[in-house]
């Protein structure tokens, strides 16, 4: 069941209703037949690969913290071996094969491994990876084991971050499960806005930048060069839009709800450097890898090439977690080598732009580093969406091919025309203004809470932007070429 | 020590309810702001950027005209191959010329039409070729919008109801953001009407008849001879028959005479098909309850006299087939008899 669907209207009120008329004790079990129903939307089997894991990771808590010594650790290992074992064969094992069979074939070896006929499903990564943050914590001894099966059961399956996170911690959100949670009004009335503002960045921003992204990305081939840039910078808003709106989406849901889901985007936009960048985009998961892999690895307490290595290890394995596809292996790695290289560079660079005057922390500094941060995160997409490696070596050396004819208005006319990239002037002109607004918010945001500021504005302004919102919503959505979330595939 | 307040209990119970009652007052509040300022935009004197809202403002022209009238009923094989100030000054009546856009077939501008067609009214049907080959109704879904901007009493029931009751407000939703887009256009361009609730430059590109008065550039002379269109044999269908008799039979219910004629046609393209066209012409005055006037011949013309389509003709064109209409009106008894057609043509390239 998709956010931005006709479903999802029904669904959300009546789910959310129930919860709150309901008896106190019978919550949880409303909110778990809710949230089977919203996973079974999509394909209903592979609510058993959830019980699967839930059962498993479940058992594996509570013996985890019953036992003590090698054995405790025996149980951790095995809970995670299963955990991953799934993701494995649904996620992973048809591009290790393809892989090995390739292997196989430069050496002339009589083997192949043959490819399963899974469909990869939804959200896989995300639960998998809440579940392991279970029984990791409950072994660091950080989080009591879940006595309370079908309390555990909602903590993996809590609909609102199902199929995209942000992924929780025990720590967070179980205790929360088992709180009484009132109607308030306040709390209730900014989840809506917020899922309002989620619902805008995906309709309106997301799935109308899809279609230049989408009609570029299906033939690179056949299109300029400003047409190929054009369509990586979309990408980057979109992929953005896309993920934060659902995000936004979720929070707002579980918010109404009376839940705290943890913070995923912090306007990853504005960061000036790579690093800072991965600690404001998905924050969720850059924590897991950072408390889960970086910092066992050692983080960077054994010197810069350990660092270094820890980096690129995390960052790999981050892609390889997007997609079993070398593409967002790549991706991985060109984040970690940008982060490495920018770790291993700040001083010359800031001895540099000393030198050419821009020393302090200007608005100049700022806005050039911001947008170099920028540009790097939207070569290193290309990657990422590019469906093969090859596909994106073409757009990466066809970006600038045919520089020469920038001078010329009817390049762009031609680049930019309805042919060649889906969206016609006046779509092409509401995408952009939709950019601009977003920004703005974004602008503002860095400012504090816009919620904040909202409520000490006078009512007649406040109303004129709710209306405003609903009514872009309405009105600029796509409805007709809507896109499911980009982040539900992994 | 406080003693408990045999208040506090009932009023932390009360507060969920006061506060759920504020939600749903302030949701409902936001919701009639909403429907409200989309009433206000869909019914208020905005306009329409696309120019199928043209057909809101041709609506507008039919009714503010005096019956007896002449309304011609087609796609833009009339709104540009008809010079309607010769065709009213010949017949001696008012003519409206309703015709917008082949693709919107022809029923459903004759359902715009039907509420508003008078006693005495003559309904001239003027199909194209298009239209009688693949079907009277819109050629692409997306097209009956216009007839909810239009009309939306009458959409309703001639088609969501009946059809796709499912994208209603979708496509209402659709006609909001296109008066958006008009809102958008205004600062930038001049030329525009804030008057009406139609096509935001119904001024600019249509005369007071209805025919399209901006100068279109035309094709380049190969393109339109390239076409080599060909009908298959089986093209036409009895049902097309019939759905004219259907909407023939509403007309004459409203007093209204009705006559068909035949759209114009690149000679060469004629020759191509003249087997089916033929056959056509001679079901429809067969098998139809309207009176056909002319033979497709009547309407025939050199590629050269079109201009980016082989239903748009270039002015002087229009003039020769302006007059043999009014001929052919004039010889079937519409209007007041003071027709003066100087024109003869009947046969391909003739009027030259």
């Amino acid at each position: 069941m998709l956010f931005n669907s006709l479903q999802f209207l029904i669904f959300f009120p009546i789910v959310t209703a129930g919860y709150f008329l309901l008896p106190f004790h019978w919550r949880w079990l409303w909110l778990l037949i809710a949230s089977c129903i919203f996973y079974m939307a999509f394909v209903p089997i592979y609510i058993l690969i959830l019980v699967v894991t839930i059962v498993v990771d479940y058992f594996a808590g509570l013996l985890i913290e019953r036992t003590h010594g090698a054995e405790r650790g025996r149980y951790l290992v095995t809970s995670i071996i299963v955990t991953c074992a799934v993701l494995f064969v649904f996620k992973y094992y048809n591009f290790f094969g393809t892989n090995v069979n390739w292997i196989a074939d430069q050496f002339n070896l009589n083997f192949a491994v043959d490819p399963l006929a899974l469909i990869l499903p939804i959200g896989l990564s995300f639960h998998t990876f809440q579940s392991l943050s279970y029984v990791v914590e409950v072994y660091r001894g950080n989080q009591k084991a879940e006595r309370h099966f079908g309390i555990y059961s909602l903590y993996v399956m809590f609909y609102p971050q199902l199929v995209a996170g942000p992924i929780e911690r025990p720590q967070n959100l179980l205790h929360q499960l088992r709180e009484k949670h009132r109607f308030e009004y306040q709390r209730v009335a900014d989840g809506l806005k917020l899922m309002a503002w989620g619902l805008f960045k995906k309709v309106v921003i997301a799935d109308r930048l899809a279609v230049v992204v989408n009609t570029v990305y299906a033939d690179p081939t056949a299109h300029s060069g400003a047409a190929l840039l054009l369509a990586a910078v979309f990408f980057a808003f979109q992929i953005y839009c896309d993920f934060s709106g659902y995000s936004d989406m979720a929070i707002g849901a579980a918010q109404v709800m009376g839940i705290r889901l943890m913070e995923n985007f912090r306007r990853p936009f504005a960061s000036r450097t790579t690093s800072t960048f991965w600690t404001r985009w998905h924050i969720s998961l850059s924590l897991w890898f950072r408390d889960y892999l970086y910092i066992p690895l050692g983080a960077n307490k054994y010197g810069t090439g350990r660092r270094i290595f820890n980096i690129m290890v995390t960052f790999l394995l981050s892609g390889l977690w997007h997609g079993a596809n070398w593409t967002f292996l790549v991706w991985g790695g060109i984040n970690g080598l940008l982060i490495s290289l920018g770790a291993a560079t700040k001083k010359t660079r800031d001895a540099l732009a000393r030198r050419v005057g821009l020393g302090q922390t200007t608005l100049a500094r700022r806005g050039i580093q911001i947008a170099i941060t920028f540009s790097l995160f939207v070569f290193g997409l290309i990657f990422f969406r590019s469906a093969s490696m090859s596909e994106a070596w073409y757009i990466v050396t066809h970006l600038f091919h045919d520089i020469g004819a920038w001078g010329d208005k009817h390049y762009w006319k031609e680049a930019f025309s309805y042919r060649s990239i889906g969206l016609d002037d006046d779509e092409l002109r509401i995408a952009f203004l939709s950019i601009v607004a977003l920004e703005a918010v974004q602008v503002a945001q860095s400012r504090g809470s816009i919620r904040a500021m909202l409520a000490q504005r006078h009512w007649a302004l406040r109303w004129t932007l709710y209306l405003l919102l609903v009514w872009s919503i309405l009105t600029y959505g796509m409805y007709v070429e809507t896109q499911p979330f980009i982040y539900f595939q992994f | 020590m406080s003693r408990r307040n045999p208040s506090s209990t009932s009023s932390s119970e009360t507060r969920p309810r006061a506060d759920v009652a504020k939600l749903l007052g302030r949701v409902a509040l936001l919701a009639t702001l909403v429907a409200g300022s989309m009433a206000f935009f869909f019914w208020g004197p905005l306009p329409y950027k696309h120019q199928l809202a043209m057909l809101i403002d041709k609506r507008v022209m039919l009714d503010a005209t005096p019956s007896p009238r002449v309304i011609l009923v087609g796609g833009s094989n009339l709104m540009f191959g008809v010079d309607s100030d010769v065709l009213e000054q010949a017949l001696g009546v008012p003519v409206v010329n309703m015709g917008v856009f082949g693709g919107l077939g022809l029923l459903a501008p004759l359902d715009v039409i039907l509420p508003h067609v008078r006693p005495g009214d003559t309904v001239v049907l003027v199909p194209e070729y298009e239209m009688l080959f693949t079907g009277l109704a819109p050629f692409a879904k997306d097209y009956y919008r216009w007839f909810l901007a239009v009309d939306p009493k009458a959409a309703w029931r001639f088609y969501y109801a009946r059809e796709r009751p499912q994208v209603l407000l979708s496509d209402f939703l659709m006609l909001m953001r296109d008066k958006l887009g008009a809102l958008f256009v205004i600062p930038f361009k001049g030329n525009h009407s804030l008057a009406g609730n139609g096509y935001i430059r119904y001024e600019q590109v249509v005369n007071r008849f209805g025919d399209g008065s901006e100068e279109i550039r035309p094709a380049p002379p190969d393109q339109l001879a390239g076409r080599n269109n060909v009908y298959r044999e089986d093209a036409f269908k009895n049902a097309i028959v019939a759905q004219l008799n259907e909407s023939t039979a509403r007309l004459q219910a409203r007093e209204a005479r009705v006559l068909l004629t035949f759209g114009v046609f690149p000679d060469g393209e004629y020759a191509l098909n003249q087997g089916i066209i033929d056959a056509t012409a001679g079901q429809l005055r067969e098998d139809g309850t309207f009176q056909v006037v002319g033979t497709p011949r009547d309407f025939l013309y050199p590629y050269a006299d079109f201009s980016d389509s082989v239903n748009h003709l270039r002015p002087a064109a229009r003039t020769l087939r302006t007059r043999r209409l009014a001929e052919l009106l004039a010889e079937a008894g519409v209007g007041k008899g003071k027709a003066s057609v100087t024109a003869t043509a009947a046969a391909p390239g003739a009027a030259r």
